[in-house]
């Protein structure tokens, strides 16, 4: 039968024809120059009062207060739980353990790994990795300084994403920027310190005759001690930048290659992939399933992004996927309704939110139930007044009358 | 599912870069992130054509043809400082002006769920033939009774004649999806069609036709 629909096409385009014809298009040009011109005046008027408003409101010290960034204290949650202040975290041996931060910063301690945090203010985070390996991606623009250590080495960061690695046995330290710019100094380093930018990366021996006591590390009858990450270490010496290829199945889902990305994903250990990924990669390796057709593995990504991440911003996205999942791929829109209802219950406000709404709404009335779907239309109206579908949702509204 | 706005950042980051256009479209996709309302004219005297086009086939001779058609510059026009690779400025027009129409559709299959009656309206210009109007009329009322997101996979690939990679790359999403949506279109095409099988004798004689 496609070669009916081929058939049919074909004879549609040529009965259609290639537009409304030349004529009609310096009329749609002068009504576009006409809309732009109206919208740059709108701007303006819209735009001055408000400025106006701002300026005066920011010079009131009690709004100056508000404003000022080093008033509000970042705070810190591992795994879900509250963070005290100088807190030491052990990483099991077997999954990773993840610090929130207030600011949308986030750190993936890696299995076995141990670190503290030592300072944390508006202004100020300080934490010290003592053995092992993590991910830190801080938010850019916070107006916070961020630092951390490892062994005699500090990486002081403005907002990046990186990953460093400390060998506190051999005193071998790995810093991988994966965006932005970190600063590392320390011994053996030039002053003030050498810059590592995205996609660079440091090693760095410890020169033997300096090392200090080592820092402590879990007990090997409790937690067995980290060993280095990477075979072989290099000759002491200064540091090297050199470019740090991501991890194939990574490489291979950048590159729109998604049943491959799930091909080397499985030969890795799916599983422990899903168990193990920091929330960006796990969201990753969900999208790259879900894309290359692999329904199951793509909702036990999103299972375990959702169990091991909760709250963040990649498992409120799960959710949103995995209505996706239930409604294109498992023809389930009660399923759908409900996972659209979990992502809009966490993310009410946020740029998907409006078309999560109508997506509700249509699954609502599809599944008969009208009285859900002009509930859905009223809070469709009261956070996107003028979204797209607030004409659909009006009518939805006056169609029945409400109870 | 709003799958197409979704996704549509995915795909200007990760697709892989098309092969460079000509000097002129660099030089345009470079003004329009420099000044985009200066350079409004000159996207229009550039994309006019293309635009109505794909908005004509996607929607069908709709009677809110220029409406859409308006909505497609203004949002290139806003947006023409967000757009990432210049050699991609061709591209980047086509998928705005698929998001648009598919944003319209889903709106008309939201408003047919409420409405069950809502006409199908076909652009005056079609007036002129009466017995051509009668057959895009009725084509029309059956494109109207597929998903959106069916719909544009089915016309951008049977009506405008583009591949499967090239659906898929317009549309944000992978190559597997394109596939499924547009079976899943052809499957609700072959029930629709066979409610109707004089359409589609009329449409083979139209094309036959010197």
């Amino acid at each position: 039968m496609s070669d009916a629909a081929k058939r049919f096409g074909a004879a549609l385009a040529e009965a259609l024809g290639e537009g409304p014809g030349k004529g009609a298009l310096p009329a749609q040009r002068e009504r576009l120059l006409a809309a732009l011109a109206a919208r740059r005046r709108w701007s303006a008027r819209r735009v001055a009062p408000v400025l106006a408003a701002a300026a005066i409101l920011a010079s009131l010290p009690v709004v100056h207060r508000l404003l000022d960034p080093s008033k509000p204290a970042v705070t810190a949650s591992v795994d879900g739980r509250a963070l005290a202040s100088a807190s030491t975290i052990e990483a099991p041996a077997s999954s990773a353990s993840v610090l929130d931060f207030s600011d949308g910063s986030q750190l993936v301690l890696e299995p076995k790994s141990q670190a503290s945090v030592t300072t944390l203010t508006g202004e100020r985070a300080h934490l010290r990795l003592q053995a092992g390996q993590l991910r830190a991606q801080i938010r850019k623009r916070t107006g916070m300084t961020w630092t951390i250590d490892a062994g005699p080495y500090a990486i002081r960061v403005v907002g990046t994403t990186f990953r460093v690695h400390w060998d506190e046995t051999r005193g071998r330290l790995r810093v991988d920027v994966e965006e932005g710019r970190v600063q590392i100094s320390g011994r053996g380093l030039p002053a003030p310190g050498l810059f590592v930018d995205a996609g660079g990366s440091l090693e760095q021996l410890e020169p033997r005759a300096s090392r200090e006591p080592a820092a402590p590390v879990p007990d090997s009858a409790t937690e067995p001690s980290v060993g280095p990450s990477t075979p072989g270490a290099p000759p002491p010496g200064p540091a090297k930048a050199s470019p740090t290829p991501p991890p194939d199945w990574l490489a291979l889902a950048g590159a729109a290659k998604y049943r491959e990305a799930v091909v080397a994903a499985e030969a890795l250990g799916f599983e422990e992939l899903v168990a193990r990924l920091p929330a960006n990669d796990l969201l990753t390796l969900a999208n790259a399933a879900r894309y290359s057709g692999a329904r199951g593995r793509a909702r036990q990504a999103l299972r375990g992004l959702r169990q091991r991440f909760p709250g963040s911003a990649p498992a409120r996205l799960g959710a949103l996927a995995l209505a996706r999942l239930a409604e294109d791929g498992d023809k389930d829109p009660a399923a759908a309704a409900r996972w659209l209802r979990t992502f809009l219950k966490e993310s009410p406000t946020g740029d998907l939110a409006a078309g999560a709404r109508a997506d509700l709404m249509s699954l609502s009335l599809r599944l008969g139930d009208a009285a859900a779907a002009r509930a859905v239309a009223r809070d469709y109206l009261r956070h996107h007044p003028r979204g797209p579908h607030a004409t659909q949702a009006r009518e939805l509204i006056q169609s029945t009358p409400s109870k | 599912m709003s799958a197409l706005p979704a996704q549509r950042k995915h795909a200007q980051q990760e697709r892989p870069a098309e092969p460079p256009q000509d000097a002129d479209d660099l030089a345009l996709a470079a003004a329009l992130r420099e000044n985009p309302t200066a350079t409004a004219e000159r996207i229009h005297a550039r994309f006019a054509k293309d635009v109505n086009r794909l908005v004509w086939r996607l929607l069908g001779a709709d009677a809110e043809h220029h409406d859409l058609v308006q909505q497609v510059f203004l949002k290139i026009i806003v947006n023409g400082r967000r757009l990432r690779d210049p050699e991609r400025l061709s591209s980047w027009v086509q998928a705005i002006t698929v998001n648009t129409v598919y944003e319209e559709l889903r709106k008309r299959d939201l408003r047919r769920l409420l409405h069950r009656d809502t006409p199908t309206n076909l652009h005056p210009n079609l007036v002129r033939d009466v017995e051509l109007r009668d057959l895009l009329l009725r084509a029309k009322a059956m494109m109207d009774k597929l998903p959106a997101k069916e719909r544009i996979v089915f016309v951008l690939h049977h009506v405008e004649g583009r591949t499967l990679a090239d659906v898929a790359d317009l549309c944000g999403f992978s190559l597997a999806t394109a596939k499924r949506r547009l079976g899943a279109a052809n499957r609700r095409f072959e029930r629709l069609a066979a409610g109707a099988p004089d359409l589609l004798s009329l449409f083979s004689r139209e094309r036959d036709a010197p």
